[in-house]
């Protein structure tokens, strides 16, 4: 059919079949920013544009709708390439970071602004009440709408966005704006689904309709037959390779435990087939007519089923070592299931796969049967939390094409140099021949450092030759997406009467499900990033992971630490109730404080030793006592509602700063010919502003401003090695690698000064704006040592490089407290206040940071409250939509919620600077159990904490 | 899968390209509910007929009480001066604003959805419906159909066309309430509570409760329980909402902490009108 209307102000005609709806219309005629996240459910907002005026989802739309009338998208805002006033206040207030959902939210707030100047935080989130953003949560979004407000009325005003930090930096700690938020927010071409090329083929996955199953046939003649149809992909001609798909450094602690395609299915959802074809309806069409015959097997989906002595085994492969074999293996293979392939362990992890147990970690310091005895009070507490979903708004997506017989893959990845090895060991090719291009990640949260689809995205195009894209759709997500373990902590304290507490022990039990992801890592991490926040000497943890038939986990923001403090927080909040003590004098009691050794952590290295480590700087003691001050810590509040009462609770809680003996970056940064700089960062932006915090540390060493640093990172073929942006290493090593390397360039800059001047390096600085000055009173401008050094007879273009390593730790650290309001008739729990103080050191994007934090924060209280994966007795996902499964969106912020930045000085971060963000995860938890506790009196001890637990607990139902 | 899509220049001349495709047609309006994920219509191939553009979407204070254009969606609801607050309270139920400036009143009711925003609460209010058809001489009939009616016998009003809903009694007192565990995520349970005002005594009360998995119904049973007096408590309440009601675990919670809900909303509910209704201030 014919559509007449006008888009953007100019009329247009457009051809469309009646069964089409406007999102794609939109897309197709090249107003990208109008995207669709959740396939047309109709929640999220991605697909926001103006009908008449009115906000509407474009998706929701069939064509016939749109006939005759006049369509605004994001596109319209922009002047030629200059922002709107708001896009512009929601870069500068810093609430753009991933950006998937930026542009729509601008076109929200911009119609706001248009019906109400003078809008009240009410109406800002009435506007954006149709619309998802994880990144940040959305409390910035207030702040842009303020300042957008003031200049519509005054272009010239300014306001303070964010505390500033380090007066004797000029760049660094300061509010700037975020480097590609212009183009984010402008919905310009970022993500990879702007790089699929016309005539691009589609994959598309069969997957498994049961927890655990062997395929015992697979019939796929029918699908190839299909025209358009250029390949199936089945265990029977898929490499046969094992390989781990968490994207972690080598050798990784993960076991390889899966091939692309395995003969044995071990969730709902697993893979089964790749069909590769020429358009997605004739994949479709292909995928229903592949015929699959399953030997269904017993599943289990808890820990505790895993454990039972007849359990059905969910790894019951060969198993073997790349080394430290034990000297039994091969007794250990002779139960072993040939159909169930194999388990390749990099090095001992504790592993007993034919006993479902995927990975374990043991250790101690000091005599905690000791430590016990002399206790006065000893408790102990079982606390489960729950499968998570990462939920990022731009789903998982791969776009791999041929270079030769080179591999390209434009991807939304975390860890680009990863991802081509595994892919290049996936492949049975070399590294050289595979170049991963890390395009702006949509979200990512840690399950885009795992390897889901590029494997099979990049065999597709190996084997036909031609451009694959494959993205996942939202139901994919919640059954094939890396989510946070489950897991089941029991915490024992020993304290004496005063709340000095003697001993602690934790037992750690990790649902990993069907595969091995980061199975010993994120468990131990939930000691690693707790117990060195209590300050005992005698300390035991037991971690063990168990293998079953749930969805896959993975990475997740925070990692472990999330459900380590959850345990540990709230069971100190119990064992102060149980002492008749206030939680913050026992935290006080215990806590960790600048200068502390924390010597648990030579127990806890990620696969290797750890080392004992120094506190070096600790944000604690302001941070709880601003907070406290802030929420009026020990006085109880009254609602006016006899039925609601009021509590409130704290925890404390910590990270690393990347992984010290572990994590690797490098950068390069070249001077051109202008005296300008390019920075290659090996860093790979995840939407948190990393790169933005490379350029700023560039500019700062090299005195110049920002504008004269641009950036290239992630491109596994132009820039240098990265671990990768994972475990909180962005600032400290990324960013590291960036201020070193400009430090070198540095010390070429002055040599080259130096022998141009003819004077002594000694002699020479570098000065704002970008020369260098003599003591002599000399000068020469960079632009003068460009053009000298490149010139024919120069010593050739002056280039820094650096490569990042060290056995040195910089620990974030916060206090996070909540009051909530919680109704004892209907079990409904409100969070009134939320407030998260958090010591990273120098803030280095004050503004980003805060994001960060609110982000954190607010998908955390998501975690607590609301979001709930559902499997049924059959491992089937319940939950197949962002709606049911409830991620928190604006109507559900904490009535008043407040980031605050404390800052240190950290001596081994670079300008001081800790990692901010995924600590910010891990509060939320600890801090409302105990605030639910002082209202009501009860312990809720599992994920989600639910009205219906709530009115369990108070023996209502 | 849409067919083809088809507007229409009046109201008579829908209804017969309505009769003429029958069941091969579904008439759309805000199209939300149509073109969603999981639409009921997904798998169909139907021609979309559609209800825009015929003067449908007005709001208008009668003599005899509030009409409302099927058309009229729920921000327009929200936004009305003449709405009663109890409807504005059903429609906040929407939490997305983009999705309320599409989703209409008409579609809402149209849906018949176990989790309706509003039927509860029009049910409760005791609602009328005002539906339009033509005969085989293309004559326009009107019909005005109590919404209890029209909800209870929904196959029988299956593809007919609402034009107007209409709220006479607006001395009606209506509470509403949802549960969800997140406001837009899908409801636990929604109870509305309608009662009318016999001097400070309640009169002819509605119960309408959705989300339990069994379509939008009246509990009859806890209504002439009230008005017998033989039902005060919650306690009471529950009991006969467990008898009468039979709701499944799912997603939103157990079987048991929904009808706990039910029956303690009712109670509280039950309270709060007869306050009203004791304080003289039912109008
Ligand atoms: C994310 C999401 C969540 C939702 N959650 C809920 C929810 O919790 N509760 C809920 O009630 N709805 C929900 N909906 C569905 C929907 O948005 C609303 O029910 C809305 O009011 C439907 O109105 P519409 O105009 O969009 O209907 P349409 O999609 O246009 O039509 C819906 C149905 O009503 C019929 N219809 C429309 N107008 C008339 C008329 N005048 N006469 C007769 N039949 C008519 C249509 O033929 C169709 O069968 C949700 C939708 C989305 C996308
Ligand atoms: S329908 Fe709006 S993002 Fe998918």
């Amino acid at each position: 059919m014919k559509i007449s209307c006008t888009v953007n102000g100019t009329p247009r005609v457009f051809h469309a079949e009646p069964h089409e709806d406007v999102q794609h219309l939109l897309k197709r005629e090249g107003y990208i920013s109008v995207r669709d996240s959740d396939d047309a459910e109709g929640f999220a907002g991605s697909d926001t544009i103006l009908l008449d005026g009115i906000p509407v989802y474009a998706k929701l739309l069939s064509v016939g709708q749109i006939q005759g009338r006049t369509i605004s998208t994001p596109e319209s805002l922009l002047s030629g390439r200059k922002l709107s006033v708001i896009q512009q206040a929601m870069v500068d207030a810093g609430v753009v970071q991933s950006g998937y959902n930026a542009p729509a939210a601008a076109l929200l707030l911009s119609e706001l602004l248009e019906r109400d100047p003078d809008p009240s935080e009410a109406a800002v989130k009435d506007a954006l009440s149709g619309l998802f953003n994880r990144a940040t949560g959305y409390q910035q979004f207030f702040q842009a709408v303020e300042i957008a407000k003031e200049r519509m009325k005054d272009p010239d005003y300014a306001t303070e966005i964010a505390p500033e930090f380090r007066d004797d930096l000029r760049v660094v700690g300061k509010v700037r704006p975020k480097i590609d938020g212009t183009k984010l927010v402008a919905g310009w071409k970022a993500f990879v689904e702007d790089m699929v090329e016309p005539g691009s083929c589609t994959l598309k996955m069969l997957r498994s309709p049961h927890a655990h199953a062997y395929i015992t046939d697979i019939d796929t003649t029918a699908a190839q037959a299909i025209p358009g149809v250029l390949a199936v992909i089945t265990h029977l001609n898929c490499p046969d390779r094992y390989y781990g798909k968490a994207g972690q450094g080598f050798p990784e602690p993960s076991p390889y435990d899966s091939r692309m395609f395995n003969q044995k299915v071990r969730h709902v959802g697993d893979r089964v087939a790749a069909v590769v074809a020429e358009t997605p309806e004739i994949a479709e069409q292909a995928l229903s007519a592949i015929k699959v015959t399953y030997e269904v097997l017993p599943a289990i989906f808890t820990v505790d089923e895993a454990m039972a002595d007849d359990a059905p085994i969910v790894q019951n492969g060969v198993v073997e070592y790349m080394a430290g074999a034990p000297d039994d293996l091969e007794q250990y293979n002779a139960s072993a299931e040939p159909k169930d392939g194999k388990v390749v362990i990099q090095f001992p992890i504790h592993a007993d796969p034919h006993r479902n147990i995927a990975a374990g970690a043991h250790g101690s310091i000091g005599d905690v049967d000791q430590g016990f005895s002399e206790a006065d009070t000893v408790i102990e507490r079982t606390y489960e939390t729950s499968q998570i979903q990462c939920t990022p708004l731009e789903t998982h997506i791969s776009y791999a094409k041929m270079d030769g017989d080179r591999v390209i893959l434009h991807a939304s990845t975390q860890v680009p140099w990863h991802l081509r090895r595994i892919v290049a060991t996936a492949l049975g090719i070399s590294e050289n021949k595979v170049r991963v291009i890390k395009e702006r990640v949509g979200g990512g949260y840690g399950s885009k450092q795992d390897i889901l689809l590029e494997d099979v995205t990049a065999y597709a195009s190996f084997l036909t030759g031609r451009p694959v894209l494959y993205h996942y759709s939202r139901k994919e997500e919640f059954i094939g997406n890396s989510t946070r373990h489950p897991m089941k902590i029991t915490v024992r304290l020993g304290s004496k009467k005063d709340g000095s507490i003697t001993a602690v022990y934790m037992d750690v039990r990790a649902n990993t499900g069907p595969y091995g992801n980061h199975c010993l890592t994120v468990p131990m991490n939930a000691c690693s990033k707790s117990l060195p926040l209590i300050l005992c000497p005698n300390m035991k943890f037991d971690v063990t992971t168990y293998y079953t038939n749930i969805p896959p986990t993975g990475a997740y923001q925070g990692y472990g630490a999330p459900k380590g403090s959850f345990a540990l927080m709230t069971a100190l909040g119990e064992l102060a109730s149980e002492l008749g003590l206030d939680l913050l004098d026992v935290i006080e009691k215990n806590r960790v404080r600048d200068g502390s050794l924390l010597e648990i952590l030579k127990c806890l290295g990620e696969g290797r030793e750890g080392t004992p480590a120094y506190v070096k700087s600790c944000g604690l003691e302001p941070a709880l006592t601003e907070g406290a001050n802030m929420i009026d810590w020990g006085v109880k509040e009254q609602a006016d509602d006899p039925d609601v009462m009021i509590g409130k609770g704290v925890a404390i809680i910590q990270q690393g700063s990347g992984l010290p003996g572990l994590d690797h970056s490098c950068a390069d940064i070249k001077m051109l010919a202008d005296g300008s700089f390019m920075l290659h960062s090996g860093g790979a932006d995840l939407g948190t502003g990393l790169d933005t915090v490379s350029v700023k540390f560039a500019a700062e060493v090299l005195c110049v401003d920002m504008g004269q640093v641009s950036i290239l990172s992630g491109d596994t073929d132009n820039t240098p090695f990265d671990t990768g942006a994972y475990a909180s290493s962005g600032t400290f090593f990324s960013g590291s690698a960036s201020m070193f390397a400009a430090e070198d360039l540095k010390k070429e800059i002055l040599s080259s000064a130096a022998a141009i001047l003819k004077e002594p390096v000694e002699d020479l600085a570098l000065a704002v704006p970008g020369k260098v000055v003599s003591t002599s009173g000399a000068e020469l401008t960079y632009w003068e040592i460009a053009q000298e050094t490149q010139a024919g007879l120069g010593r050739g273009q002056l280039v820094g490089y650096a490569s990042f390593t060290t056995e040195d730790s910089a620990f974030p650290y916060g206090a996070h407290f909540a009051q909530v309001s919680v109704n004892r008739l209907t079990g409904e729990i409100h969070v009134d206040k939320y407030y998260a103080l958090q010591d990273c050191g120098t803030p280095i994007n004050p503004e980003l940071a805060l994001g960060q934090i609110y982000g954190g924060s607010f998908k955390s209280i998501g975690h607590t409250l609301y979001e709930d994966m559902m499997l049924d007795d059959q491992g089937v996902c319940q939950v197949t939509g962002l709606r049911d499964y409830g991620v928190p969106m604006i109507s559900e912020l904490p009535t008043d919620f407040k980031a605050v930045l404390v800052p240190t000085d950290d001596p081994y971060g670079p300008f001081g600077g800790k990692s901010v963000s995924e600590i910010s995860c891990n509060g939320a938890a600890p801090a409302i159990a105990n605030a639910i506790h002082d209202a009501v009196g009860i312990w809720i001890r599992t994920w989600p904490m639910t009205p219906e637990k709530v009115l369990r607990a108070l023996g209502n139902i | 899968m849409i067919t083809e899509f088809i507007t229409c220049g009046s109201l008579p001349e829908l209804l017969v390209t309505r009769n003429r495709l029958a069941n091969s047609c579904v008439l759309i309006a805000g199209g939300t509910e149509l073109n969603r994920l999981g639409s009921p219509v997904a798998e169909k191939e139907l021609a979309y007929v559609s209800l825009s553009g015929l003067g449908l979407d007005q709001i208008q204070f009668k003599d005899d009480g509030l009409y409302i254009g099927s058309m009229v969606t729920l921000q327009q609801l929200l936004d009305a001066e003449e709405d009663p607050l109890w409807l504005k309270e059903a429609v906040k139920g929407a939490g997305s604003r983009t999705l309320r400036n599409m989703a209409t009143i008409g579609g809402n009711i149209g849906s018949f959805r176990d989790d309706s925003y509003l039927l509860p609460a029009l049910i409760a209010a005791k609602a009328r419906i005002l539906t339009a058809d033509v005969d085989e001489q293309g004559v326009l009939i009107e019909e005005d159909v109590p919404i209890r009616e029209y909800t209870e016998h929904a196959s029988a009003f299956n593809g007919s066309c609402i034009t107007q809903i209409v709220i006479k009694r607006l001395d009606r007192i209506v509470l509403t309430k949802r549960y969800a565990r997140t406001v837009q995520r899908r409801p636990d349970a929604i109870i509305s509570f309608g009662a009318a005002c016999d001097g400070s005594a309640l009169a002819d009360i509605r119960i309408a409760v959705g989300a339990l998995g069994t379509g939008v119904a009246r509990l009859k049973e806890v209504e002439e329980g009230i008005l017998t007096g033989s039902l005060t408590t919650h306690e009471e309440i529950l009991q006969v909402v467990k008898k009468t009601t039979s709701v499944t675990d799912d997603i939103t919670g157990s079987a048991a902490y929904r009808q706990y809900l039910v029956s303690v909303t009712i109670a509280d509910m039950l309270a709060r009108c007869k306050q009203i209704a004791e304080g003289g201030t039912c109008t």
